[in-house]
């Protein structure tokens, strides 16, 4: 596992994230991680959890990771569902993931951050010599 | 990456054509800030958006400029109706974000003790922050629908402010073209809630006085008055906003493809203005700007009422008058004069404000020989300023100017220099009430993470593009 799961990139305007992890698999769970850090910090009791299943079609890593974080972004804004932890399995042409989690709640959570959306702006994956493979995300906040 | 700039005059700086670019950029700026700017990524930026095929004039950039997604902030860019294309990333995915400002018949000698009332009452009143919603109830998709159709006159329609309001703001507050059925029941569904919430980042609701008067005739014409409180409400379309913009941008991957269109950035992805993927965006991202007018509308009447239920006083004591509303983020179809002729051209404002000169038929007919009024917020510490457009703007800028002062820190930065403080206090000692939902909503808006909004100002007056009005200094804020 990469020491540095994620940190925070220089942008003036928005929000950038470098990511990264021994495999795509890491990658793409730290990715998550990372978004939820910038959004907000929730903890969930056992009664209050529920378990997500999320099957993507994608077209290549890039593309994977891109819809992987507009998927679990979606899924915030709308039903307001806060991961709090990932598993997650890449396959060439998709993403298998369960996610647990519970429904963010402004009055008792702590928010940091709306994200309004993520860009394919300086989007970019690649394998990385030290850790695997690096990848650099802007958010729109 | 450091490009090769030519000063044209004190206050313009060409990119030359160069590569795939179809016409030069053009930056509007002072020696200091274009030092500020040298290897900064916003100036590609500027060379990027010269690519969008069927542009015209320049790639051009306001001196409030910083390094956006796919578009600078701070940029426009006008494209032919015929062979031109339009560009979701050019107008980005808060669309219709804006700024509206009422005065008020209150003078701060007579409300200064109330102040930290006023924006406790407003913090309670108006959501803000992750997940805000239900400010006036959670709205049907039948009625989100029918606010995409109408913008702020359903809000009217719904006790929400005077039919008056509408003259005096953009596009009376409903742009026409929208098409609400192109709207995603996604959109829709994120925007049930979210009507009269105001949002997070750099979004506001903000209590002002009239500080200092520069053009005394035009300030007594637009309302302004030395001493007099004001409000801004800046904030956008919400989450149906974000979710229109986010919807077409695979659709314009697609298209790209389609027409054989090649730019150097996926976020500027576009479609030919005639296509039918062109329309059909152009049709939701006007029914979303129609939202953002609606939800301006809701938190300028809930703001008016939260003042007469503070301060006990009626609506006629308050007197809360919108002066003005305008968009920063939006693409709209204009008349301009390109190449020696009138012509119909779709222009692109992502972090830039319509400023219409006097006698321009879009300017209300109360402030028509005046020229449009032109709201710019600066920081919640140093002061927002009221301008006025110019013919001169109708020249050189299709009629645009900055937006407000424009970042200089990124937020992490903001972050890291905050620790530490407390900038509730800090704020309080520069006689501020600040108030925020967010953990680091007050340290990533901290007066030091932006452009001096002076500055600012200064260039787009010394260049003639829009004349300063008013300058109002902050007394409460409320942020998400």
């Amino acid at each position: 596992m990469s020491v540095v799961k994620y940190e925070e990139l220089e942008h003036t305007g928005d929000v950038g994230l470098r990511i990264y992890g021994a495999t795509l698999s890491e990658l793409f769970v730290h990715a998550a991680e990372g978004m939820f850090s910038l959004i907000g910090c929730a903890s969930f009791g056992e009664d209050e959890t529920v378990t997500r299943h999320l099957q993507l079609a994608v077209t290549d890593e890039r593309d994977g990771l891109y819809q992987w974080l507009r998927a679990l972004l979606l899924d915030f804004n709308v039903r307001g569902f806060f991961p709090t932890a990932v598993s997650l399995d890449w396959r060439p042409g998709r993403i298998v993931a369960t996610l647990r989690g519970g429904t963010f709640d402004p009055d008792r959570h702590e928010f940091f951050t709306e994200i309004k959306a993520v860009t394919q702006h300086g989007l970019e994956l690649r394998g990385d010599p030290r850790n695997g493979f690096a990848a650099e995300v802007i958010f729109d906040v | 990456m450091t490009l090769a700039l030519d000063r044209i005059d004190e206050h313009i700086w060409e990119i030359r054509k160069q590569g795939g670019m179809r016409v030069p950029g053009r930056i509007y700026a002072s020696a200091r800030q274009m030092a500020d700017l040298a290897g900064d990524p916003c100036l590609q930026q500027v060379v990027n958006v010269a690519h969008l095929p069927g542009i015209v004039g320049y790639a051009l950039a306001m001196p409030d400029i910083h390094w956006g997604y796919g578009f600078p902030i701070g940029g426009v860019a006008v494209t032919r109706v015929d062979e031109g294309v339009i560009s979701p990333g050019g107008v980005g995915y808060d669309i219709n974000c804006g700024v509206r400002l009422a005065t008020t018949r209150l003078r701060l000698a007579d409300v200064r003790s109330r102040i930290p009332d006023l924006v406790r009452g407003l913090f309670a009143t108006i959501p803000a922050g992750v997940g805000a919603k239900n400010a006036i109830g959670r709205l049907s998709a039948k009625d989100v629908r029918r606010v995409l159709g109408q913008g702020a006159r359903w809000a009217i329609d719904q006790g929400y402010g005077e039919g008056s309001d509408l003259e005096h703001t953009e596009a009376g507050g409903c742009l026409r073209t929208a098409d609400p059925e192109t709207v995603s029941d996604t959109a829709v569904e994120r925007g049930g809630a979210q009507l009269g919430t105001l949002g997070s980042g750099n979004h506001f609701l903000e209590l002002d006085v009239v500080d200092e008067i520069y053009l005394p005739a035009v300030a007594a014409r637009f309302g302004l008055e030395h001493g007099c409180v004001a409000f801004f409400v800046h904030s956008g379309s919400r989450g149906l906003g974000y979710q229109v913009c986010d919807d077409s941008l695979s659709v314009m991957a697609k298209a790209m493809e389609r027409y054989r269109i090649r730019m150097p950035d996926p976020q500027l992805a576009c479609a030919p203005i005639r296509s039918s993927e062109g329309q059909r965006y152009l049709g939701a991202m006007a029914a979303a700007a129609n939202f953002a007018w609606a939800n301006r509308q809701v938190m300028m009447a809930l703001a008016a009422r939260t003042f007469e239920r503070v301060l006990g006083l009626s609506p006629r004591d308050v007197g809360a008058r919108l002066l003005y509303d305008v968009c920063h983020n939006v693409a709209k179809t204009e008349a301009h004069r390109v190449g020696g002729r009138d012509e119909n051209v779709c222009v692109h404002r992502k972090g830039a404000t319509r400023a219409f000169g006097p006698r321009h038929p879009e300017v209300p007919a109360a402030y028509r020989d005046l020229g449009q009024p032109v709201l710019i917020p600066g920081d919640m510490g140093r002061g927002s300023y009221v301008l006025v457009g110019t013919q001169r703007a109708m020249i050189e800028t299709f009629g645009s100017t900055c937006h407000g002062a424009g970042r200089v820190l990124s937020r992490a930065k903001a972050k890291k220099a905050a620790r530490g403080r407390d900038l509730v206090e800090e704020m309080r000692a520069l006689g501020v009430t600040a108030a925020a939902h967010g953990k680091f909503a007050l340290a990533e808006e901290m007066p030091e993470a932006y452009k001096d909004v002076s500055e600012v100002v200064g260039v787009m007056e010394r260049a003639g593009i829009s004349r300063t009005v008013a300058k109002l200094r902050p007394v409460g804020v409320i942020k998400g």
